[in-house]
């Protein structure tokens, strides 16, 4: 392709201020969807001024590349530059904390009596689902003639989508006392069953079923590869996301490394359905 | 980065179909720029996630973690019902949070106790104010009213 670049200059059309209210009507959708169970969760409202500030600071710095990563795959638009992805990412953002500024307000957990420090830890929580929501909105809701892209993936990016995944559905989670207590009572036996269970599942729900966007393993490559390669390797992932999860919450302070595992293992249960379906809807 | 599948024969600059052609789905959309419009929500955006960041930063770095220092301030004295309300204002200006923050109120005469109630806050954040209230059969005015709290749990 000859002269490319100006041929990519020549074909980055400004939107229109309608194409952009409706990406933005769309995000807003997105964030309610997504982050509704947990704006009406009590632990959530509660994390937000037990949590300690500097590693909830550490997620949400943490949230703007991954809202930016994840706007290559998704996102409002087709995207020419990585300037476009940083504004659709901070856009997310501000649609993230209108959101759940507006809908914590709606629902009373703002009141007066509470001080700048609970108020910016309570939506800055809040703030890491919605805004992937609102960036995962127009994919799942676009009308868009199914045209949207399938990204040819590279390796990090299958495991980039199954992280994203996983923090997704095990931040709903990681919050709430079940999740130690369902630790907690599990031996050790019943703990790896649990984590032998849930890589079958990964990757019965990537490659077994017949959903919409299974995945096919490439010629040549054996059960085996495939399994060590995508399942093996995206456990790992999840339970390391899982961990995080779990330091970030506080879950993790004063516990035994034991514990901790274990509490790992359960979360990463619902985290690697995350993951899986992850691959297959983004 | 550049994406170089834009510059696909059958996009449209002006973006006026934007793919929707049903040419076998193999279309692109046309990459679309960001509009003045999208960069003034993206700042607003950047602006308070650094300004987010920066405070709980701020608070991390400068707290001090000093333990819940819970005070009781008594609001309204109320005729209801079947006796006396006492709604009293609950605050915590200490750095940490407290959970399970047990209030005792107490009527008394001189050294004699002559009648007390309690309540229980689930939640009291640092430096934040939480109502409660407590229900007397004799009336306040006529005793030494004192109300304290009397012990918390880590959350």
């Amino acid at each position: 392709m000859p002269d490319s670049g100006s041929a990519v200059a020549a074909l980055v059309v400004t939107p229109k201020l309608k194409e952009f209210a409706t990406g933005l009507g769309r995000a807003f959708a997105g964030a309610l969807i997504f982050a509704l169970p947990m704006l009406m969760t009590m632990e959530m409202w509660q994390l937000g001024f037990i949590m300690e500030p500097l590693r909830m600071a550490l997620l949400l710095g943490l949230t703007l590349p991954l809202l930016v990563r994840l706007s290559r795959f998704e996102g409002f638009r087709e995207t020419a530059a990585l300037s476009d992805d940083i504004a659709d990412a901070l856009v997310a953002v501000a649609v993230a904390f209108v959101t759940v500024l507006a809908v914590l307000w709606f629902l009373g957990e703002l009141g007066p009596g509470m001080s700048l420090r609970e108020l910016f830890g309570k939506v800055a929580v809040q703030m890491v689902p919605a805004s992937i929501g609102a960036m995962l909105a127009q994919n799942q809701l676009g009308g868009e003639d199914g045209a949207r892209r399938r990204p040819n993936t590279s390796y990090g990016g299958e495991i980039f989508l199954m992280v994203v995944g996983a923090l997704f559905l095990s931040f709903s989670v990681a919050p709430t006392e079940e999740v130690v207590l369902i630790a907690y009572r599990l031996s050790a036996t019943q703990e790896l069953m649990l984590a032998g269970f849930t890589m079958v599942l990964m990757h019965g729900f990537v490659y077994g079923l017949e959903f919409g966007g299974t995945e096919r393993p490439g010629p040549g490559e054996g059960f085996l590869s495939v399994f060590a390669r995508f399942t093996i390797a995206g456990y790992a992932a999840v339970l390391l996301v899982s961990l995080y999860m779990l330091w970030t919450f506080g879950r993790t302070d004063g516990i035994s490394w034991e514990e901790i595992l274990s509490t790992a293992i359960v979360l990463s249960f619902p985290g690697a359905i995350g993951a899986a379906v992850a691959r297959l809807i983004l | 980065m550049i994406r170089s599948d834009t510059d696909d024969a059958r996009s449209r600059p002006d973006g006026s179909d934007r793919g929707r052609d049903g040419e076998g789905g193999a279309a692109r959309r046309p990459a679309t720029g960001t509009s003045p419009v999208e960069w003034a929500v993206a700042g607003l955006g950047g602006a308070l996630l650094a300004a987010m960041i920066g405070y709980l930063v701020h608070d991390g770095l400068t707290g001090t973690g000093a333990p819940p220092d819970i005070s009781v301030r008594t609001v309204s004295v109320t005729a209801v019902g079947e006796g006396h309300l006492v709604q009293v204002l609950v605050r915590n200006d200490g750095d940490s949070p407290a959970a399970a923050v047990d209030i005792l109120a107490e009527l008394k005469d001189g050294e004699s106790l002559v009648e007390d109630a309690t309540a229980t806050l689930d939640y009291l954040p640092q430096q934040s104010a939480r109502p409660a209230g407590f229900f007397f059969e004799r009336n306040p005015a006529d005793h030494a009213l004192t109300v304290r709290a009397t012990g918390y749990v880590d959350p």
